[in-house]
């Protein structure tokens, strides 16, 4: 079926010549026309200029034109990064009038990829919100149970993979928006380094927070694209390998994985399933010859102040005009959060930046004794779209914040199912710009499970 | 409008919630959707006092400053 093939197959296919841009952009198409009055991934699809794109992309390819594994493959696009021309709402009353004069740096970089941009994403509004339904648009569904949401903020994402819509999509991270989606949908998603994608022309959140990042069903689709998003990076040569792709054969045999248990165990107590799910885990990277151990990090809950308060001042900074001349305009949960900020001083941000300084410490310092961290992401499974109260608290069970604070590259997997039929999901975390050991990890378990080829059962 | 902040005590913590949604610039978003802005304001203190823990003044703030060529 070719709405499950990875991205990484396609470009061996347009390769070999056994496929062709235009076979598989038709086939996506008619499966996006069939589900997606009941998914809502999209906000913007031109089904014209999709395959305008395939077309060209074909006869380039086979007049032997191609400009590498990425082009004629399609990604989605979450609509906060501007494309020229285009629409950029934010899932949003308060953008709807807002058009791209140009670019984000990250679609100049896709773009020559031969990569095509498949449609703009839908998202929690302004990527803070929820799955609200006080929107211009409808929220976007889960597709392992369309009564439940599919994570956010990178909502579409999530849902427009696990669907089967697309092979690739980039999200947004800033308290984990990439890996949220990932682990609802039962995908894999990296929040890379902070600066090692530009968010320039990315509508910002939390400046210092802020990333970008790559979603696919496959932690080799995840490289290949990375690998097209780092183009017009302003990180450091030197911090950026060749392709993201080097090691994904390598296991992970000798590696040092410290497992921080805390998190899930003692910090908060995640669902008995997701624990499961993390010691399941641990075991697999035992078996294929890690050295597994559990380490200690300050407590979540310091992390999740720090970040909070970074957040909620940075956020207000770039939403305060907006706030106070139509409130109206946006939905109630990303109203009451981002009206947070207006009660925090410049010192409780001066404070929480001291803080971060600290724990980013910590967090260096372990890796001193080991390549790579193991942590819960979602504490649990998705809940109902429609329970507010359940969303509200469930939301912010997570360990997903300290690495936006830090900056540390993580990689969300699918580790299980529920017995609800939800995904399970674990991270891993390497150090600062070694996505290529992290990737590395994640390809070793994905090849031990079977987690990632598990697709929901659609209608 | 919220329970929580009901009683004497609260009102209080109402009141000055008011002052600081008004020097904030929110008089419209106080109008219309008074129990957001109760609602942030309670999550922001809920915030602030969670972040009680020691910070050593003396160390070098990170991300430093840097100069622009």
């Amino acid at each position: 079926m070719m709405h499950w093939m990875t991205a990484s197959e396609m470009s061996q296919g347009y390769a070999a010549g056994t496929l062709s841009p235009v076979t598989v952009i038709e086939a996506l198409l008619s499966r996006i026309d069939a589900l997606e009055p009941q998914y809502r991934a999209f906000i913007q699809l031109d089904r014209e200029a999709a395959l305008q794109a395939a077309r060209q992309a074909e006869r380039e390819i086979k007049a032997g034109r191609s400009l590498g594994p990425m082009h004629g493959v399609p990604v989605g696009i979450k609509d906060i990064i501007d494309m020229k021309g285009q629409r950029t709402s934010c899932h949003s009353k308060v953008m709807l009038d807002h058009v791209a004069a140009d670019d984000a740096s990250v679609i100049t970089a896709l773009r020559a990829s031969g990569a095509i941009l498949f449609g703009k994403l839908a998202l929690h509004e302004f990527a803070i919100g929820g799955p609200s339904f006080d929107l211009p648009f409808p929220p976007a569904r889960n597709p392992w149970n369309l009564a439940h949401h599919p994570g956010g903020s990178s909502s579409g994402s999530g849902t427009a993979l696990a669907a089967g819509f697309l092979p690739l999509a980039l999200g947004t991270d800033t308290g984990g928006s990439v890996r949220h989606p990932a682990a609802a949908c039962g995908l894999a998603g990296l929040k890379p380094t902070y600066d090692l994608v530009s968010r320039r022309g990315v509508y910002p959140l939390s400046i210092s927070l802020d990333h970008v990042g790559p979603m696919a069903r496959s932690v080799q689709d995840v490289a290949l694209l990375l690998d097209a998003m780092v183009k017009t990076s302003s990180a450091p040569q030197a911090c950026r390998p060749e392709t993201y792709s080097k090691d994904l054969n390598s296991g992970v045999k000798g590696l040092r994985i410290g497992f921080i248990r805390h998190f899930h165990e003692k910090d908060e107590h995640a669902d008995p399933e997701v624990t499961r799910a993390l010691n399941d885990a641990c075991d697999v990277f035992r078996k294929l010859g890690a050295e597994v151990k559990d380490v200690t990090l300050p407590t979540l809950q310091e992390f999740s102040a720090a970040q909070k308060i970074i957040l909620m001042s940075e956020g207000w900074a770039i939403h305060a005009r907006h706030l106070r001349n139509r409130p109206q305009d946006y939905a109630e949960m990303s109203r009451r959060k981002l009206l947070c900020g207006a009660f925090l001083s410049a010192g409780d941000y001066v404070h929480a930046m001291q803080l971060r300084g600290s724990l980013s410490d910590a967090v260096n310092q372990a890796f001193g004794e080991v390549d790579l961290l193991l942590a819960a992401n979602s504490f649990d499974p998705a809940c109902r779209i429609d329970d507010k109260q359940e969303v509200v608290r469930t939301y912010t069970r997570q360990a997903r914040v300290p690495f936006n604070l830090t900056g540390h590259p993580a990689l969300a997997m699918m580790s299980g199912l529920s017995s609800t039929g939800l995904p399970l999901s674990l991270q891993l975390i390497g150090k600062n710009y070694d996505e290529v050991t992290l990737l590395r990890a994640g390809a070793a378990f994905e090849k031990a499970t079977p987690w990632h080829t598990m697709h929901p059962e659609l209608a | 409008m919220n329970t929580q902040i009901s009683n004497a005590n609260s009102n209080s913590e109402s009141d000055d919630i008011k002052t600081l949604a008004r020097l904030a610039g929110l008089e419209r978003a106080m109008l219309h959707f008074p129990e957001d802005v109760y609602t942030a304001a309670q999550t922001a203190l809920k915030i602030r006092a969670s972040l009680n823990l020691p910070i050593d003044n003396t160390a070098e703030l990170w991300p430093v400053m840097q100069v622009k060529s």
